[in-house]
């Protein structure tokens, strides 16, 4: 309870950080209950109400309150939809290599020697390809266009950052005294990784995380425009702006609701995680 | 501003039944080409004497005209590529025996003549006037060079279509004979086709091909001044072609991959005209004051391809099925903004032997499609269906309705979007379990070469089709020197495939939108390839 | 120094080891090029006798030996697409490239450091959150959208600037402030944090508490110390600049590396695809490296 409290007493001294969580849950809910929101199927076309403009201009109707795309399909249920998607792209892609790069970093940090060298210089070879190209050439040779493999592409270009971060923090953490104490009295690397580094890497990994989470949702959309991203029967932010892309002149509205999703849906991650980094940052203990 | 229109088709079987072409006309061609000339030259002066600066003129006068394509041509190779882009290029560059007109009639060009002395010769006689842009002399020699490379090098993109050449004969140094592998009767359709441009023996064999690919010559009205990978190539005006001076000084195309790019080039004003306009955007270019939509013929027909050995697509019914539930004029109306004609046959008009009864007309029929469906033992299985993205008119929204047309007769349809280079080799691989929709062209105009997949001996992981009778008609077909019973041997093997067998489903012959600023006067053509000296400032 | 240097230079070369192995890899995953080659209405046997003409049937570690041996005698293979050495190719490019990423670089360094620096010493006032708001935001929108606005917005509207291509110093301002615009949003709050970070040091303390005027602290001290995270963190968007703006060179048809490996992957021109990623993460390497030198350098006490 005194936990939560802290919590809030915090949050709300920050207006931004307020407002990014807000956003946030906003965006969960959206996604978790867009069968629910949603008034249209998103995929259900109709040829005769082609891009139909929002509910408030000339020629728009309440029925489709941000319009129809350029066939016949309700934008604000797409984008409840494809809030599913994107999240989810960004959630498991974020995971998994949080997963894979804490683990690596850790392995890496605290054994130190050939398996430090190994691993580094594996980090160093991915990190010395542009993570945009090395996605969009391994997701045009696996000719695959599903949720699975482009969170796997997208974990295998961003799993570097949390392995070299991790790394740095374990490092440091190594010369404190209460990890050489527990060294001394004989813990196992098992059990001092667990108790002592753990918990103190745990505010870098949160940190990065929300960063991952939004930057994945950002290369998802990049990789739509570039073709190899999410693909229809399966709605995603990114992929809306980049089929909307060729209407910007003159259906505007079908790239731009979605662009305005994926820059506010980002905006609160990144609120959420700078607020994150100030309360957890040890320097900053008094904000 | 409205102003679409569509190129005069003659029909290709009559220019099919001349054996002997352009020999007794040589003078009146000069003479046309002449003629043009001097038009040519006074128009120029006449445009010169306006003061109105146009986009198509720099500011020393010069006329310069802009094309913006998709993508940059892969090379100067004239049988190494098998792609318009590059095609529409070289055609300015260098030129072929006989070429196709805007009206796609054969015309003489580097032939003076030409005669079939048997069913497997052709003898051509050669201009002697003409000149490569170094200034050799181009002759028989060349000939021989340029085709019999093209038939024997394995490694060139076009050699499997050129491979039927058995020999080319030299007689004297403008005549030359070409020997076929048996009767062939469209050795005109190949030597006009989209890279058959000829290449200068001489030089290559001098310098190399690696120095010829970087500073190529040809014989064409327009040469090699510089090329910028992926951004653009610049021809410039060859003061000695044959064929009189050219009408610009210089030729820019350039290549813009993104669509939107292409079109805010246009309304800028900056090119002249640009391909593969979305067709959201027709409309704006229509509006904006300075630029027009021209809507040109082509040969790209939509095609649902089905795999032919596994199920659920074996079952006849259920090929059958997808023919009646795709309600072109809907999409035709919608998406593609009338830019289409539902088509039964994957041969367009304008191609020999096309079978026009299935050209026009309207099948949809959703009841009957259903009790298709019904009627088979379909049970409900998974149908992938593979569409590709960024490669023809609105692919992947075409190919979403159709998904969503064939889930409405109770097909279990999956939509498998792809980019191009995925989908080609997942669909060359046979790697799917279904349909798969792609829009074949053709630059041949002869129905035999889209009618040579069906062959049993050309069986692929996708449709493996195989009818000995078929095969017997085709063989046939290839061969007939008689236009008439050929044509009509082309559209029963197409009655064969379409409408017996549904072995694929062609349901809309696309049309071709172009994007032109309104001082051009520019007229499309079937073959979508651009002869730049045909087309003029108002 | 000198032992620090070459124990970084020898690491450079598992790392490239590795990455040709990545990259083999990929390609071989790739499979042939056959399919694009040819038309989809060509038959199988005109397939089959293309494939063989261009050998593609050796087994995988054969392929990976030939692969390493050739790159070592610099062939980096030939482009099935243009019929040229790949690495020619890649040359070609690299001015196109280093131009755009040069421009960019400058502009968004000196925007990135500027606005880092002000909005760190004012910080919690109005002008730092307008800094915050700004750099989130660019954070926020997909690059092709910045691009795409600026189009229609400079050269459509106002009919000021080149849509796209290369050529004069114009045609490089659009895509320019596109890749200016997302590289300095991302360097903002990194510098400003990291000068946050160096203010609350003891020394800077001291030296308020000396009573020294701000800029001279600023500028003398800080500045100084704030300088290796600094060029650590713009050596990072060196590659990015060089070879991850394929997205920006498409919109702009700029003929840079990342779209000649676009292309290239796209026509499953596998060599080219290699020779490019190659180079990008050899300059990237090399970024690094000089970035590491760069470090000692500057602050001496510096001891790996």
């Amino acid at each position: 309870m005194k936990k939560t409290k802290r919590f809030f007493k915090l949050l709300f001294r920050s207006s931004t950080g307020t407002a990014g969580v807000l956003i946030f849950l906003l965006v969960c809910i959206a996604a978790i209950f867009a069968e629910q929101l949603a008034p249209y199927d998103p995929n259900m076309m109709d040829l005769m109400n082609m891009t139909k403009p929002p509910a408030w201009m000339e020629g728009g109707s309440i029925s489709h309150l941000l319009g129809t795309d350029n066939l016949g399909r309700d934008i604000f249920s797409r984008m409840l939809h494809g809030a599913r998607v994107s999240l989810t792209v960004g959630f498991l892609a974020t995971i998994c290599s949080g997963i894979v790069g804490t683990i690596l970093g850790l392995i890496s940090g605290y054994f130190g020697g050939i398996v430090d060298h190994v691993i580094m210089r594996i980090a160093d070879a991915f990190y010395a390809i542009p993570g945009i190209l090395l996605a969009l050439v391994t997701l045009m040779v696996v000719q695959s266009s599903g949720i699975g493999t482009l969170v796997i592409v997208i974990a295998a270009i961003s799993w570097v950052q949390y392995a070299r971060l991790i790394r740095a923090e374990v490092l440091r953490l190594k010369g404190k005294e209460f990890v050489r104490a527990s060294r001394t009295i004989g813990a196992s690397p098992w059990f001092i990784i667990s108790h002592h580094i753990v918990p103190n890497v745990w505010p870098t990994f949160i940190v990065v995380s929300t960063m991952s989470v939004a930057s994945s949702i950002l290369t998802e959309a990049s990789l739509s425009f570039l073709g190899v991203g999410i693909q229809s029967p399966l709605i995603s932010w990114g992929g809306m702006l980049s089929d909307g892309r060729a209407l910007l002149a003159t259906h505007w509205w079908v790239a731009t609701f979605p662009g305005i999703m994926i820059t506010i849906a980002i905006l609160g991650i990144t609120f959420m995680g700078n607020w994150l980094r100030d309360v957890l940052d040890p320097h900053n203990k008094g904000l | 501003m409205k102003k679409r229109r569509a190129g005069m088709l003659l029909a290709a079987g009559l220019a099919g039944l001349l054996m002997a072409g352009c020999g007794a006309s040589t003078e009146e061609t000069t003479a046309a080409v002449e003629s043009t000339a001097q038009a040519e030259s006074s128009e120029t002066t006449a445009e010169a004497q306006q003061e109105e600066t146009s986009a198509a003129e720099t500011e020393d006068g010069e006329k310069v005209l802009t094309i913006a394509q998709g993508g940059d041509i892969s090379t100067f190779d004239m049988q190494n590529h098998n792609n318009g882009v590059t095609g529409a290029v070289l055609c300015n560059f260098s030129n072929g025996l006989v070429e196709r007109d805007d009206n796609n009639d054969w015309v003489c060009v580097l032939a003076e003549s030409y005669e079939m002395i048997d069913d497997e010769t052709w003898e051509f006689k050669l201009r002697d006037d003409v000149t490569w842009h170094n200034g050799d002399p181009f002759t028989a020699e060349d000939v021989k060079y340029t085709y019999e490379r093209a038939a024997t090098d394995e490694t060139l993109a076009e050699n499997h279509i050129f491979s039927v050449i058995k020999e080319v004969q030299i007689i004297d140094d403008y005549t030359v004979r070409f020997i076929t592998d048996g009767p062939y009767p469209t050795m005109l359709s190949l030597l006009s086709k989209n890279g058959s441009q000829v290449m200068p023996k001489k030089y290559i064999e001098e310098n190399g091909l690696d120095y010829y690919l970087e500073h190529p010559i040809g014989v064409g009205p327009y040469k090699f001044k510089e090329w910028v990978k992926d951004s653009q190539v610049v021809l410039e005006r060859y003061d000695d072609y044959f064929g009189g001076t050219p009408y610009w000084d210089e030729v820019v195309f350039r290549s813009i991959p993104e669509a939107s790019t292409r079109v805010s080039e246009l309304l800028a004003g900056n090119v002249d005209i640009i391909v593969n306009v979305p067709t959201n955007e027709w409309e704006r270019i229509d509006e904006n004051e300075g630029t027009e939509m021209v809507l040109g013929d082509g040969t790209r027909i939509y095609n649902v391809i089905m795999k032919w050995n596994t199920s659920p697509t074996q079952d006849l019914a259920i090929r059958e099925a997808v023919d009646y539930a795709i309600d072109t004029e809907s999409i035709i109306n919608s998406i593609l903004k009338g830019a289409g004609t539902s088509c039964y046959t994957r041969i367009a008009p304008g191609v020999f032997g096309q079978d026009e009864s299935l050209y026009n007309i309207q099948k949809y029929d959703q009841e009957k499609a259903k009790e298709l469906v019904a009627s088979s033992g379909y049970n409900g299985e998974e149908i992938e269906f593979l569409v590709p993205t960024g490669r023809y008119l609105m692919d992947k929204e075409v190919g979403e309705v159709v998904a969503a047309m064939l889930q409405q007769v109770g097909l279990n349809v999956k939509l498998n979007v792809l980019e191009w280079s995925a989908f080609n080799s997942k669909f060359n691989s046979g790697d799917f379990n279904g349909m798969a929709l792609i829009a074949y062209g053709d630059d041949f105009f002869d129905a035999s070469y889209g009618m040579n997949e069906y062959r049993t001996e050309n069986c692929t992981p996708i449709s493996c089709y195989s009818s000995p009778e078929y095969d017997a008609l085709y063989l046939e077909a290839l061969n007939n020197m008689d236009p008439d019973s050929r044509s009509q041997q082309l559209i029963e093997m197409q009655q064969m495939i379409f409408v017996d067998e549904c072995v694929q489903a062609p349901f809309i012959h696309l049309k071709v939108p172009y994007g032109v600023n309104s001082r051009i006067d520019f007229n499309s053509r079937i073959d979508e390839l651009f002869f730049v000296d045909r087309i003029h400032l108002k | 120094m000198a032992r620090y240097l070459a124990k970084r230079i020898l690491q450079i070369i598992p790392v490239l080891l590795i990455l040709t192995f990545i990259i083999f890899c990929l390609v071989y995953v790739a499979g042939d090029p056959v399919a694009l080659m040819l038309p989809p209405e060509a038959g199988t046997e005109a397939r089959e006798s293309l494939r063989a003409a261009l050998g593609l049937d050796k087994p995988f570690h054969e392929q990976f030996i030939i692969y390493i041996t050739n790159l070592l005698h610099g062939d980096f293979g030939t482009s099935y697409e243009y019929n040229q050495d790949a690495l020619q190719l890649v040359l070609e490019r690299l001015p196109y490239s280093a131009q755009l990423a040069a421009v960019a670089f400058v502009a968004s360094v000196i925007l990135g450091v500027v606005l880092g620096i002000a909005s760190a010493q004012y910080k919690d006032t109005p002008f730092d959150l307008l800094v915050s708001a700004l750099s989130a935001l660019g954070q926020a929108m997909p690059g092709f959208w910045v691009a795409i606005m600026l189009i229609l917005l400079f050269s459509v509207n106002m009919k000021v600037l080149p849509v796209s291509g290369a050529g004069g110093f114009e045609h490089i301002i659009l895509p320019a402030t596109t890749l200016t615009i997302m590289t300095a949003a991302k360097i903002v709050p990194l510098i400003r944090s990291n000068m946050i970070e160096v203010m609350h040091q003891d020394y800077i303390r001291t030296a308020k508490s000396k009573g020294l005027k701000n800029s001279a602290i600023v500028f003398k001290h800080a500045f100084k110390n704030v300088l290796v995270p600094v060029i650590t963190i713009v050596a990072m968007q060196i590659p990015t600049l060089m070879g991850g703006a394929l997205i920006t060179e498409t919109i702009f048809a700029w003929p840079g590396l990342g779209m000649l490996i676009y292309r290239g992957v796209a026509n499953l021109d596998m060599s080219v695809v290699q020779a490019g990623v190659l180079m990008v993460a050899f300059i990237t390497i090399l970024a690094n490296l000089i970035s590491d030198i760069a470090y000692c350098l500057i602050d001496p006490s510096i001891r790996y």
